[in-house]
């Protein structure tokens, strides 16, 4: 009871419920956008969240996390692009319901389902986060190796493409992290010395220049800068009644399990969530044939399926400190800002934040259904923004938020190399997902690696010998095997001709990561 | 199997994996080596070690295959303006600070970006000035982080 005043109370101090307001819109606009997301939303806004408080510097980046996420439908429904990877499938019947003259319902569905979607498995993840983590403190140093690695091994195989360009990119993450200081003995490791390299390779000139710089000029270089044309002429209300909308109950908890349950799994996240309950719904429809014509069914799969994902997504990064996908990442990056370990005893250290943090996705969910609700009119302008404009002042924004985490020239110097780095691997082909949890767990994989190998005395076979650490190493080397299974799999219903549906919606959109 | 992009790139990542464990064996713990511990060296090593495997692997996966450009020419072009400006700015900021670098630059990137739309000069000083002056309040007076004010006017 005290800890539900502690959270209402930070939550409704005027201060912090502008920083939600701000924080909300700024993820809509994030989400809307082409091109832009929820994770460049938070990694641009890192760098402000430095200043806060850490529980004001959480309610800000939990609120732009609950708005990039609902804000992909904008632009998913009105212009068939979508905002961000998440509302991939929300196009397929949103753009045709918005093209047949029912823009109203097609975004009433899609901010409805959002809400179920994101309200529910928030609560979800309050119940499931304490279990997990009051069994995860007492894990040792072994556990935490085998959990770290089976969660980039997890990463890196379940994501589409060359599993060898997965496992690259999250090994170049961890030579990264290895810059700097090492863990337990102190050794200075490829800092050549550069004063400014000792503590490492700088958290948000990284974030920065991978996720910002590398995203707009890739976008810029592609030519998807263009400005929309939309028709905000047909929308008014929200198009469906409560009635209507609730008849497709057993829709809506389906869609939901298969979001949460994917979200909860490491480097899956909303992305693949949307489409994997799009040809759920499909499959197991009444009237398949009227899905992609502006079928309702569609909307509600997809919108409350990747919302869903959030909660899913939230459970091991609360519980274990091990993010579910790249916006995850950055907020535990965002917590080791304020100097708190994400992990399991960040539940019992900092109990106010964590509940915080649930709180302030609860009411972000709330406010971004009222918002879409009364801006419906209004929010289809944000897609009318000259990009160049929009670009140019982000670009002015990283430059600057680069330089205030540490004050030196060095860092935005340093965003820049890695924006060259994020090009580089985009001509390899390389996904930014598995490099940013690299980043982000290779110290922790280290420092476990040798803490368990000091502590124990048959080296190396204690992390066979402990039962969890062998079952996760078990999970690891299993889910290498699986693209191979996969691919073989896939190559035998391609030459059989039944493709399955994710898969051929996997290959009208880019949908690889977040 | 052809020498194509993602060869080069396979072959580049096992140069760089190589550097990494020249340069990762010269490390020295300053402390005596306590029972079991592994030492600074074999972390780095063993992530250069595997990178050089899955380049290997990359190369004998994706080598056979005809590779596909990032970007066309013009993409290329694109890259190379923006990355010039933003060096450009960077530099600029060092010499003569935010304010100055961040007026002129800003309406550069715009112009640079604007694809085929019309701008227009006063638009353009307008949103120049509104942004320089928005992150310059946020950042000097909300966030409290003194701006760079430039080399040549310390």
């Amino acid at each position: 009871m005290e800890m539900l005043f502690t959270v209402i109370s930070a939550i409704l101090t005027p201060s912090n419920l502008l920083i939600i307001l701000g924080g909300t819109i700024l993820g809509i606009v994030f989400g809307a956008v082409p091109g832009l997301s929820a994770t460049t939303g938070i990694a641009l806004m890192l760098p402000v969240s430095f200043s806060m408080s850490s529980t004001t510097g959480i309610l800000f980046l939990g609120s732009i996390y609950i708005g990039g996420i609902s804000g992909g439908l904008i632009s998913a429904i009105l212009i068939g692009v979508p905002g961000t990877p998440a509302s991939v499938a929300t196009c397929f019947d949103g753009y045709p319901m918005a093209k047949g003259g029912r823009s109203s319902r097609a975004l009433g569905i899609g901010i409805l389902s959002s809400f179920i979607g994101t309200f529910i498995s928030v609560l979800i993840s309050m119940i499931f986060c304490p279990m997990l983590a009051h069994y995860a403190v007492k894990m040792g140093p072994w556990e935490f190796f085998s959990l770290c690695f089976c969660a980039i091994i997890l990463v890196v195989t379940m994501s589409k493409g060359n599993m060898f360009n997965g496992l690259i990119a999250g090994l170049l993450g961890i030579i990264v992290s290895c810059i700097g200081i090492a863990p337990i003995d102190g050794a200075k490791r490829f800092t050549f010395g550069v004063v400014n390299l000792y503590s490492g390779v700088n958290q948000i000139g990284l974030i920065l220049g991978v996720f910002a710089v590398a995203t707009l000029i890739k976008n810029f270089a592609k030519g998807d800068t263009k400005t929309p044309d939309i028709d905000t002429k047909g929308i008014s209300g929200f198009g469906i009644s409560l009635r209507e909308y609730c008849s497709h109950w057993l829709l809506i908890i389906k869609s939901f399990f298969i979001g949460l349950w994917i979200g909860f799994l490491p480097g899956l996240g909303a992305g693949l969530a949307n489409l994997v309950a799009y040809a759920q719904a499909k499959a197991s429809s009444k009237t398949p044939d009227k899905f992609g014509t502006g079928w309702d069914e569609g909307i509600i799969a997809s919108e409350t399926s990747n919302n869903a994902a959030i909660g899913g997504a939230v459970i091991p990064m609360v519980a274990l400190g091990i993010p579910g996908d790249t916006a995850t990442a950055m907020l535990i990056g965002g917590l080791m800002i304020h100097g708190i370990d994400a992990g399991p005893l960040l539940m019992t250290n900092h109990p106010e934040l964590v509940y915080c943090f649930f709180g302030v996705m609860l009411f972000a969910a709330v406010l971004v259904l009222i918002l879409q609700f009364f801006g419906m009119r209004t929010f289809p302008y944000i897609l009318r923004t000259p990009v160049c404009y929009l670009y140019a002042a982000i670009l002015a924004i990283c430059v600057v938020g680069a330089y205030a985490d540490s004050r030196t020239m060095f860092n935005c110097g340093l965003m820049l190399v890695m924006g060259v780095v994020a090009m580089l691997m985009a001509v390899g082909n390389l996904p930014t997902s598995p490099f940013i949890l690299g980043y982000i767990l290779g110290p922790m994989l280290e420092s476990n690696l040798r803490k368990g190998l000091t502590y124990s005395k048959n080296g190396f076979a204690t992390f066979l010998t402990r039962p969890v650490s062998l079952i996760l190493l078990l999970i690891a080397v299993g889910s290498l095997a699986w693209p191979f299974i996969r691919d073989r799999r896939d190559a035998k219903r391609k030459a059989s001709g039944k493709e399955s549906e994710v898969d051929k919606m996997s290959n009208v959109f880019d949908v690889e990561e977040d | 199997m052809k020498l194509n992009k993602n060869v080069v790139f396979s072959l580049a990542l096992i140069v760089f994996a190589g550097v990494v464990i020249v340069l990762s064996m010269q490390l020295q713990s300053l402390f005596l080596s306590q029972s079991g511990d592994i030492g600074p060296k074999a972390f780095p090593i063993g992530a250069a070690a595997a990178l050089i495997l899955c380049a290997i692997g990359k190369m004998l996966t994706e080598g056979r295959h005809e590779a596909k450009p990032l970007f066309d020419r013009e993409g290329w072009k694109r890259v190379g303006i923006m990355f010039a400006i933003m060096i450009g700015y960077l530099a600029a900021m060092w010499y003569v600070g935010y304010l100055i670098s961040t007026l002129v630059f800003t309406p550069m990137l715009v112009v640079a970006m604007r694809e085929d739309r019309k701008l227009r000069p006063v638009t353009l000083a307008i949103f120049s000035v509104v942004t320089t002056t928005v992150l310059y309040f946020v950042f000097q007076n909300i966030i409290m982080v003194t701006l760079p004010t430039g080399v040549l006017f310390r």
